[in-house]
C-alpha cells in the first residue's frame, strides 16, 4: 500500500486522495481494501517529490513593505494595536528595499519586480507609498523588469488617493466585510469603503475583497457574494475567519462555528463561480503540494519601518509570544543588507515541523495554516476549528472536482457526517 | 513657485514604464518616462513643488538642490508645452 495515500469517509463511500500523485477518487469500502486496477495504476505513477524546505541562496517571491504600523481605523477585531500615529518608514529605507529587490530580480533572471504593501494601513504613510511605488516603477523600467505592485488596504481615504491606487497597483486587497450593518459593526466607514471599491472596480487593478467571517455574518456569505459581485465586480473574494483577539472578545465578536462556515462557504463559492468571481479560502488550495500557505518559509522578505527584515507581516510581539523568531535580517537606509544565512535556514526549517498535520489529508494543501496563530511550536495535536473547516472544505472541493457536487451538498447538510470526517485522527490509508 | 494642475485638454494613462499624456484637442501623445512620470503623478494629485522635490530625492536618488531644480525645470517645460495650467 503506498504510504502517502489518504482516505476520508463520505457516507458509505471513501474519498481517496494522493496529493503527490494528484489523484482523487470516490470508492466503496471494498475498493478501499483493494484498489481497483485503474486507481492502482494511477497511484503507481511516479509521485511528485514530497515538498521540502527551500535550500540554496535566498530567493524571495516578493518584497513586502510595511510603510507604517499606524492605521486610521480601529476595527473591533484588530490585534495590531494600531493607532492613527506611529513610526513611518524612512523614505530612503523604502527606496533601498526596492533597489535590493530590483537587483535580486534582475540577477535571478526574473521578469517582474514584485513589491507588496502591508500595514497597519499603508496609506497612513502616504509619502512612503508614493516613493516606493515610483521607485519600483523607475528601477523596473531601468532594468527591463515589469513592476508588479500589490497592496492590502482598508480603503478609507479620499477619491484622488483611491484613483491613484487603482491606476498604479496591479492588485488591491480591500478589507470589506459585507453589508453595511456587518461592515460598520466590524470596521466602520462603510460608505467610504464602498466608494473606494467603486473607484477601484472602474480601474485596471485586480480587485480582491478580503472578507472577515464571524458568527454574525456567516449566514450571509452567499448573499454577500451576490451583492459584491453585482455592485463591484471584484476579481476575487477571500474568505478569512475572524482570529479571536482580546479586542474582538470585548466587542462580542466570535469566530463562526466551523461546520456552519464550511456549509455556507460552499454556497458562497458556487455563487461566486456563477458570477465569474474567484472565491478563495487560502487553506484549501490543492493545486500544488506545499509546506506553507503564507510568506513564511518562502524566503519572502518583509521590510518593517525600523529596517528589520522578517518572514511574516504580523507583529514581532505576536511571534515571540509563540516562541518564534521570524526575523531574517536588517536593511539600512544606505542599502546595507544583513541577511544571515542561519536565520534564513531557521525559518525555512520551521515550516517542515508540524506534528498535528502528519496524518491529515490536507497536510500539503492547508500546510498547517498560519505559523503564528495556528501551527506554532507546541500547539495542540488535536484538530481545532480551523482544521475542521479546512478538512471539510478540502473534501468538498475534491468531491466537486470529481463531479460529485450533490454529495458535497449532502455532506454539509449532515453535521454528524461532517464530524465523522472532520474529527478522524488519521486519514492515512490503513490507519484505524 | 505657484502650483499647477493638468491643462483641461490633457488626459493621461498610466503605463508600466511611465505615463502617456494625450492632448484631447489635437490627439498628440507624449510619453513621460521616469523620473518625470513621478512628477506628473504627484503634481496632478496636488503635491506642492517642495513636497515633490523631497520625494524625488528618494525616487530618483537626487540631492535636494538637484531635485528641486529638476522639478522646477520640468514643470516650466510642461507649462510651456501646454500640459499644465496655473
Amino acid at each position: 500500500m503506498p504510504s502517502l495515500v489518504f482516505a476520508v469517509p463520505i457516507f458509505d463511500k471513501w474519498l481517496v486522495y494522493a496529493p503527490l500523485q494528484r489523484v482523487a477518487a470516490l470508492v466503496n469500502h471494498a475498493a478501499l481494501a483493494e484498489f481497483p486496477e485503474e486507481l492502482r495504476a494511477a497511484l503507481d505513477e511516479s509521485p511528485e517529490a514530497e515538498p521540502r524546505p527551500r535550500s540554496g541562496p535566498v530567493s524571495p517571491q516578493f518584497l513586502g513593505l510595511v510603510p507604517t504600523r499606524a492605521c486610521n481605523l480601529s476595527c473591533v477585531y484588530c490585534g495590531f494595536g494600531a493607532t492613527p500615529c506611529g513610526e513611518q518608514m524612512d523614505l530612503r529605507l523604502a527606496a533601498a528595499g526596492v533597489d535590493w529587490m530590483a537587483d535580486y530580480s534582475a540577477r535571478a533572471g526574473r521578469r517582474t519586480l514584485d513589491v507588496h504593501f502591508f500595514g497597519g494601513e499603508p496609506f497612513s504613510a502616504p509619502d512612503v507609498v508614493d516613493v516606493a511605488v515610483h521607485r519600483t516603477r523607475a528601477v523596473a523600467a531601468e532594468r527591463g523588469l515589469l513592476p508588479r505592485l500589490e497592496v492590502a488596504t482598508n480603503g478609507v481615504y479620499p477619491e484622488p488617493r483611491a484613483r491613484f491606487v487603482g491606476d498604479y497597483f496591479d492588485a488591491v486587497v480591500l478589507s470589506f466585510d459585507g453589508f453595511r450593518a456587518v461592515h460598520d459593526r466590524h470596521r466602520g466607514c462603510f460608505d467610504q469603503v464602498a466608494a473606494t471599491a467603486r473607484v477601484l472596480a472602474a480601474s485596471p487593478t485586480e480587485l480582491c475583497f478580503r472578507m472577515c467571517v464571524a458568527e454574525d455574518n456567516v449566514e450571509q456569505l452567499a448573499e454577500t457574494v451576490d451583492w459584491f459581485s453585482e455592485e463591484f465586480r471584484p476579481y476575487s473574494i477571500d474568505f478569512e475567519i475572524l482570529q479571536p483577539t482580546p479586542e474582538s472578545e470585548r466587542a462580542g465578536l466570535r469566530p463562526p462555528d466551523p461546520y456552519r462556515f464550511a456549509a455556507h462557504f460552499l454556497s458562497a463559492r458556487r455563487a461566486a463561480c456563477e458570477r465569474g468571481v474567484e472565491p478563495v479560502y487560502a487553506a484549501a488550495v490543492t493545486e500544488e503540494p506545499r509546506l506553507t500557505f503564507c510568506p513564511v518559509g518562502n524566503d519572502t522578505l518583509i521590510l518593517n519601518p525600523d529596517g528589520r527584515l522578517s518572514a511574516c507581516y504580523l507583529l514581532e510581539r505576536d511571534w515571540q509570544a509563540r516562541g518564534l523568531d521570524l526575523n531574517l535580517g536588517r536593511l539600512g537606509t544606505d542599502g546595507g543588507m544583513e541577511l544571515p544565512g542561519e536565520d534564513i535556514e531557521r525559518v525555512r526549517q520551521l515550516v517542515a515541523d508540524k506534528p498535528r498535520c502528519q496524518n491529515c489529508f490536507c497536510r500539503w494543501s492547508c500546510a498547517g495554516g498560519c505559523h503564528v496563530n495556528h501551527s506554532y511550536p507546541g500547539c495542540s495535536l488535536t484538530y481545532d476549528d480551523f482544521c475542521i473547516q479546512t478538512r471539510l472544505i478540502t473534501a468538498c472541493s475534491l468531491l466537486e472536482g470529481l463531479g460529485f457536487a450533490s454529495l458535497a451538498d449532502d455532506l454539509v447538510a449532515d453535521r454528524a457526517e461532517m464530524q465523522r470526517l472532520a474529527l478522524r485522527p488519521s486519514d492515512k490509508v490503513g490507519a484505524p | 513657485m505657484s502650483e499647477y494642475r493638468a491643462a483641461e485638454q490633457i488626459r493621461w494613462a498610466v503605463e508600466a514604464a511611465g505615463v502617456v499624456l494625450i492632448n484631447g484637442a489635437t490627439g498628440a501623445a507624449t510619453s513621460l518616462s521616469y523620473p518625470e512620470a513621478a512628477i506628473w503623478d504627484l503634481i496632478t494629485r496636488g503635491d506642492s513643488s517642495e513636497k515633490i522635490a523631497a520625494k524625488l530625492c528618494a525616487i530618483a536618488g537626487l540631492e535636494p538642490v538637484a531635485a528641486r531644480k529638476f522639478v522646477l525645470d520640468t514643470v516650466e517645460a510642461w507649462r510651456k508645452a501646454g500640459f499644465l495650467r496655473g
